[in-house]
């Protein structure tokens, strides 16, 4: 009965290292330079198996192979019934220890021990953002008795409001661009999105107490703070963003005691609803006029349950 | 013949128009594990069909859009328009309104034939990423039709200065989950629902007939010949045998 040459070890530790440090410097040389963002799930429902609040929180630059050559896969720019699409695919390779070197170790991914599906790639050269669809994990097929890499097949992520805040600004305007900016009709449902110290104070026995005023909110919003040992502020956490503010609030600081100095405050808020610029017409729908009259469109619901 | 005189009353568009502006203010919550609101989203619409190269340059103007594409969202469109025999009336019916010269108008008669019933089908699509807010958004839609919802739209035309009644009727509800398949497979949980708006089609306006401003009685023997003469406003009346001639002012 023929068999493998029991002569030959096609398991050597010293060669299948060899093979994958040849195979990171190739990647290293051929490959390009991404982000791998892990996503963080927040409130995951376990009936329907799905989490709309999912958060992307962090960015770790990795280098990694397209494997398309040519051009991204995909039909790339089409229209549908719910406007433009943009369908790009690629299928990128990663060395297994790169990966578990500058990403895996941080623990931020579900699965810490390799890549996930549904965490994203960010690719600076095209500005694309992509979600890992499915991650191959035995092609090449055990080259010297090891795996060495992982091959992942990705495409242009389905954006749905989730929070993006990795601290890499090319990837948060990811969040920023499908909400309007700037839509009186909805300049109500405002939210303190950050806070920012102009004057940490000086002196502080006890974290002081920052308390909102103005912006007439339908909910105040909430916010505690930290001092060092020199009783200045060195953090704050907005424990409650709040709703419904018109206008930025003013954020009041309580005063130190004798000699101290007290600590400044300036808040921003955001638009509570999100929208897509672009392709929403909800405005438009609400405030459109006849040409000829210059009325808007009457449409009333007097008598809506009403026979006919 | 039937082009003889173009008119456009733009009931259609109006229904269009109103018909997404139902839709227009859906929003709907996505709460955290403790039950508090993280995100309220305001569903955006979009009327279906448009021009290509509209949606290209208004939707990735600087062709840095690289995503697939954001979600929620829900487009809906005209999908057909027949004739509804239940509601026919009798064709020579007509609506007529005077433009008197004492109102400000042109002196002339308006006169257009009763409307037309037409059954005009309407589809809307929701696209949602999970099934979670799909649901959240069908779940305030629905409720509404039962299974109609009247709304009630005012005729633009001048001329057919009335409102109209238009119930909308909620036919059938779909749903698509592409949840099976290869890993390579994009998820998507679509919703259609289709509505019939039940409308009515003004015709073209004549407006050539004269607005009557007086009327005449003649109380008498009928037997008995008469004759009038100049215009009615400045009558004269030749008596041949009549009892009473009475004029009354519109």
């Amino acid at each position: 009965m023929a068999g493998r040459n029991t002569y030959i070890s096609q398991g050597v530790a010293s060669e299948q290292n060899l093979i994958e440090s040849l195979i990171i410097e190739s990647l290293a040389i051929y490959g390009q330079n991404v982000f791998y963002i892990p996503r963080t799930q927040v409130a995951k429902d376990e009936i329907l198996g799905e989490d709309p609040l999912s958060k992307f929180e962090h960015a770790f630059p990795i280098e990694m192979y397209f494997e398309n050559v040519d051009n991204l896969g995909g039909q790339g720019p089409f229209i549908q019934k719910f406007g433009l699409f943009n369908e790009l695919s690629a299928t990128l390779v990663v060395a297994r220890s790169r990966w578990t070197e500058l990403v895996g170790q941080h623990g931020n991914t579900f699965v810490p021990t390799r890549p996930n599906e549904g965490d994203l790639i960010y690719f600076p050269l095209t500005k694309g953002l992509f979600e890992i669809k499915f991650v191959q994990h035995q092609d090449p097929f055990y080259q010297l008795g090891k795996l060495y890499t992982y091959k992942m097949e990705v495409e242009l992520f389905q954006y749905a409001s989730e929070k993006i805040d990795t601290g890499v600004a090319d990837i948060d305007k990811f969040e920023e661009l499908k909400t309007f900016s700037a839509d009186p009709a909805v300049t109500e449902n405002m939210f303190v999105d950050s806070i920012t110290f102009t004057n940490v104070g000086k002196s502080y026995a006890t974290a002081p107490l920052l308390t909102f005023t103005g912006g007439t909110p339908s909910t105040p919003a909430t916010a505690t703070c930290t001092i060092d040992s020199e009783g200045k502020i060195n953090g704050v956490t907005i424990t409650n963003v709040g709703n419904g503010y018109n206008a930025v609030p003013t954020i009041t600081i309580d005063a130190p005691p004798a000699g101290g100095t007290q600590a400044v405050a300036v808040a921003t808020i955001k638009l509570n609803v999100d929208k897509q610029g672009g392709y929403a017409d909800n405005l438009e729908l609400e405030t459109e006029r006849q040409p000829t009259t210059n009325e808007k469109v009457a449409w009333s619901e007097d008598n809506p349950f009403g026979e006919f | 013949m039937l082009g003889k005189n173009p008119f456009y009353h733009q009931t259609m568009r109006n229904c269009i128009i109103g018909f997404g502006k139902m839709f227009s203010d859906v929003e709907f919550e996505r709460l955290d594990n403790s039950g508090t609101v993280q995100q309220k989203i305001l569903v955006p619409i979009a009327y279906g069909p448009k021009e290509k190269w509209v949606q290209r340059l208004e939707q990735d103007p600087t062709l840095e859009n690289q995503t697939y594409t954001t979600l929620p969202r829900m487009s809906f469109e005209m999908a057909a328009i027949s004739y509804d025999p239940l509601r026919k009336t009798n064709r020579m019916g007509t609506v007529k309104i005077n433009r008197t010269s004492a109102g400000g108008g042109s002196g002339k008669r308006d006169k257009v034939f009763a409307p037309v019933p037409f059954n005009m089908d309407m589809t809307l699509n929701c696209l949602t990423k999970t099934t979670e807010d799909g649901l959240q958004i069908i779940e305030q839609i629905l409720p509404f039709f039962t299974p109609e919802f009247t709304m009630k739209i005012k005729n633009t035309d001048p001329t057919l200065e009335t409102e109209t009644d238009v119930p909308i009727i909620l036919n059938s509800t779909s749903f698509i989950d592409d949840y099976d398949g290869t890993f390579e497979i994009r998820r998507f949980v679509t919703w259609t629902l289709n509505f019939t708006l039940k409308i009515l089609l003004f015709g073209g306006v004549d407006q050539t007939g004269n607005v009557i401003t007086s009327t005449f009685v003649d109380l008498g023997n009928p037997d008995e010949q008469h004759k009038s003469t100049g215009d009615l406003n400045n009558l004269q009346v030749t008596d041949l045998g009549w009892n009473i001639t009475q004029k009354t002012d519109l």
